[in-house]
């Protein structure tokens, strides 16, 4: 009977060839037969073309995303997925963008369960120019693109994803893709989450964090009425990278959800605290404090953030310490910057990454700090940064216009 | 006047304190300025922290006079708590006295039931005036029996029935007063402003005294000095014993002091406290305290900051500053220390140390801090222990700001672009997406 189906299904689907619309009304109609076939993909599969049929295909190889399979299965989906991610029809699979989806979703997680992630970076890089409809459209894909260029610890690669291209117009350094509509590009709240997460994991890798702590913050400012993982995460990653970049934690703005408000103290108060001892300038607190809830960082694999905030406390003691001395023993420099080991050692690696301006007499055991070259103030390019905020404001301007005419918005957001 | 009294016997026994400053409170000060319930609870809040102190003879003598004048009244609850805080340490004579106790809890309750029906009867018949005076007895009898909350309900539900200013002007002292002791501040503040509002109060010398202090007290315990100076400030000389059973004028001055040397800078400082006639009158009453504000305005920190410390001892037996003389002596000591460096270019730390009397690295220490707080606008040559002053470049930090507030803008105009898109699309965190969003991709750690 299923098979039957089947057939006649794929009978159908051949006849009308790449004609996208009515193959997609035949897909949505034959659900149930789709969702009973799925283990006779191979099958299926030798039927159709990829290029001809691949809204098709997508349709069938999605219906794999929720099942479990077995290692022969495994090895036939990640061959088949692989061609037809790399070759498939673009202006098909953007029918259905939430399928082709969950097809790079599949292909990525058993990959990555392989320990293969690198081997996916090809093909999912193709499909999120397949999918997109435009160039700085953001696509479910990004998110799994990203995961496993971070597995395969590829960040420079990944760099090319998180923003439009640079010559879009309006290119701004706060800027992300762009959301479109969902119906379009399949984007869901999950996986906009997870393409902000990455993009601030990847930045981290880069060591970019003025920008990883932008992504982070877009994560967990989403609008909300529940509270996801991905938001805890991202804001326990935003509250250690801030540490590093500015040695203390902006509060959380206003506009953040209501339930994020509330739980965010909840569920990183760990975190807090270690915030907390790190804003007080005790080396020894900070310390105490990793030691105490060690597990807990290391559990949300944050103990390497978490570390690297030891040095920087130290580094930034001694960096308010030009602030305000001319000079200063050695001797009382180490009392109080804490500073373990060679203290000589460590000012001059200060000195030489150009963190202080300083100068060590090794006469009168003695460091003197100099006042920097505080001038670099006026070449910042100030039309052009000008330019961009006037443009900003039109576009909210246009935006305010469409929202105050778009009656279902007005209805949900607006009492 | 008592104080001065007592400075005189200091000096004679030879204290260590030079200025003759006490190191703990006197009862019998304590006695001779409060009334009522202000004279109770300063005396068992002296017994309390004397005990913290293990200061024994002084926790008793507190407590003996407590419970004397616990008998004067009907405060039978006050009482148990004050026997039962000696212990037993002071003999029989005074262990809680069951039978007083009792007879007064019996002769209060016919009152209250008295109260009540008459009040009763007041209500039946409509009589404004008669409703507003019945409640007024009500609320005082509660206040004399310590059943504050009852008090303030009685007091409270006087206002409806307030025909003129005087009515209304005498409910709001009686809310203050009652909320000053239950430290329900917002209110107080909140009843301080409707009294001042009534017409006629502010010929009224004598309640506008009243009210000043009430919203000094209030401001002062919710630590917004600046305020509370101003209001102890125009608190006029003719206080007197008016509000004994609040506060004494010795207070108004030694309380107003203080703020006002922790929050004023130097010409209000001037203008509202050196030249202000009544307060001068008022300060008079506190020598030691005027001491420390004319070494302050003269310059001379060193004798100005011993006198502190040595009234700190005293102060903080203090039922209102306790908590604060802490914080406000610092902030004195930042500001001196703040003030006399404002007119150099180069400050020689030894110099500096010996105005202030203290040796050379703490000081350092201290400026260190305050230049790392943006209070000194200097930098400390340590090598050679000279503080440079150090002025800022206006048109570099012009140009930072400006960096700064555009990049905010931009950012912020992006997120706020974003979230809308994201809301006319619906993508909403909801609880339906977060299981999905809690079966999360494996994690990733960091190098």
């Amino acid at each position: 009977m299923t098979g039957e189906s089947v057939s006649s299904l794929i009978g159908t689907i051949k006849e009308y060839g790449p004609n996208t619309t009515q193959v997609l009304g035949i897909l949505n109609s034959s659900e149930q037969v789709i969702k009973s076939s799925w283990q006779e993909l191979p099958m299926i599969m030798q039927e159709l073309h990829v290029v001809q049929n691949s809204l098709a295909c997508s349709y069938f190889l999605a219906e794999w995303n929720r099942h479990g399979l077995c290692e022969e299965q495994e090895r036939f989906f990640l061959e088949t997925a692989r061609v037809f991610l790399l070759s498939c029809d673009a202006s098909q699979v953007q029918a259905a963008p939430g399928k082709f989806a969950s097809v790079c979703a599949k292909f990525k997680d058993v990959l990555v369960a392989k320990g293969f992630a690198r081997q996916a970076i090809l093909p999912l890089q193709s499909a999120v120019i397949k999918v997109q409809i435009r160039p700085d459209a953001l696509t479910p894909v990004h998110a799994d693109l990203l995961q496993v260029c971070l597995l395969a610890k590829f960040y420079g690669y990944a760099g090319d994803y998180l923003y439009p291209p640079r010559d879009t117009a309006g290119f701004s350094p706060y800027k992300c893709l762009t959301v479109l509509d969902p119906k379009k590009t399949g984007l869901t709240v999950k996986s906009f989450l997870l393409y902000c997460y990455y993009s601030g994991m990847v930045l981290v890798g880069l060591k970019k964090f003025r920008e990883a702590t932008d992504f982070f913050l877009k994560a967990f400012t989403v609008p909300a009425t529940a509270l996801s993982a991905i938001v805890i995460a991202s804001y326990k990653k935003y509250l250690l990278i801030c540490l590093l970049l500015n040695g203390q934690v902006s509060p959380i703005p206003e506009y953040t959800s209501q339930v994020v408000h509330r739980s965010i103290g909840v569920y990183c108060s760990e975190y807090l605290e270690f915030a907390k001892a790190y804003a007080s300038h005790d080396v020894g607190k900070l310390e105490e404090v990793l030691a105490k809830h060690t597990a807990v960082f290391n559990g949300d694999h944050n103990l390497g953030l978490v570390k690297q905030c030891i040095p920087s406390l130290r580094k930034r003691i001694i960096q308010r310490l030009t602030q305000t001395y001319l000079t200063l023993s050695l001797d009382d420099l180490a009392a109080k910057g804490k500073v373990e080991g060679s203290l000589e050692a460590f000012l001059l690696e200060m000195i030489d990454k150009g963190e202080i301006l300083a100068k060590i007499s090794h006469k009168d055991q003695i460091i003197a700090f100099m006042e920097g070259a505080e001038t670099e103030g006026l070449d910042v390019g100030f039309q052009g940064r000008i330019d961009q905020a006037i443009n900003l404001g039109a576009e909210m301007e246009e935006l305010d216009e469409s929202l105050m005419t778009n009656r279902s918005f007005l209805q949900q957001h607006v009492s | 006047m008592d104080k001065m009294m007592e400075v005189e016997v200091e000096a004679t026994n030879g204290s260590s304190y030079p200025h003759g400053l006490l190191e703990s409170a006197d009862v019998e000060t304590i006695v001779a300025q409060y009334t009522g319930h202000a004279l109770l609870q300063r005396l068992v809040f002296v017994a309390k922290k004397a005990a913290e102190k293990k200061d024994e003879t002084l926790e008793l003598e507190a407590l003996k006079v407590a419970c004397d004048e616990s008998k004067k009244g009907e405060h039978t609850s006050l009482h148990k708590e004050v026997t039962e805080l000696m212990r037993g340490r002071c003999g029989p004579e005074y262990d809680c006295d069951a039978a007083w106790v009792d007879q007064v809890d019996r002769r209060t309750a016919q009152k209250q039931d008295k109260l009540e029906s008459e009040l009763n009867g007041y209500k039946a018949n409509l009589i404004k005036e008669s409703i507003r005076m019945g409640h007024t007895f009500l609320g005082e009898f509660f206040y004399e029996k310590g059943d504050l909350n009852a008090a303030l309900k009685c007091y409270i539900r006087t206002r409806d029935y307030c025909t003129t200013s005087k009515h209304v002007v005498t409910m709001c002292l009686n809310v203050i007063k009652v909320s000053l002791e239950l430290e329900n501040y917002l209110h107080v503040l909140n009843y301080v402003q409707k009294g001042e509002q009534n017409p006629g109060v502010q010929q009224d010398a004598k309640t506008m005294d009243k009210l000043k202090c009430a919203a000094g007290l209030a401001n002062l315990a919710n630590g917004k000095y600046k305020i509370a100076a101003r209001n102890f400030l125009e608190v006029s000389a003719e206080l007197d014993n008016n509000y004994s059973d609040v506060i004494a004028p010795q207070d108004v001055a030694t309380y107003g002091a203080f703020c006002a040397l922790a929050s004023f800078d130097r010409s209000e400082l001037k203008q509202k406290l050196i030249d202000s006639v009544s307060f001068r009158n008022l300060l008079e009453l506190v020598p030691e305290v005027r001491e420390v504000v004319y070494d302050f305005y003269a310059s001379r920190y060193a004798s100005c900051l011993k006198m502190l410390t040595g009234l700190k001892k005293y102060l903080e037996y203090d039922i209102y500053l306790h908590k604060h003389i802490e914080e406000l002596g610092n902030q004195i000591r930042e500001k001196a220390i703040v003030q006399y460096t404002i007119p150099f270019t180069s400050v020689v730390l030894q110099n500096m140390a010996t105005a202030f009397n203290v040796d050379v690295d703490s000081l350092e220490k201290e400026i260190a801090d305050l230049i790392a707080n943006g209070q000194i606008h200097a930098k400390v040559d340590s090598h050679n222990k000279i503080l440079y002053s150090r002025g800022t470049d206006q048109r570099d930090t012009t140009f930072e700001r400006v960096k700064k507030t555009g990049s905010d803008y931009q950012r912020d105009s992006e997120h706020v672009l974003l979230r809308a898109r994201l809301l006319e699309y619906q993508l909403v965190q909801t609880s339906g997406s977060s299981k999905a969003a809690a079966a999360m991709s494996p994690e990733l750690d960091e190098k």
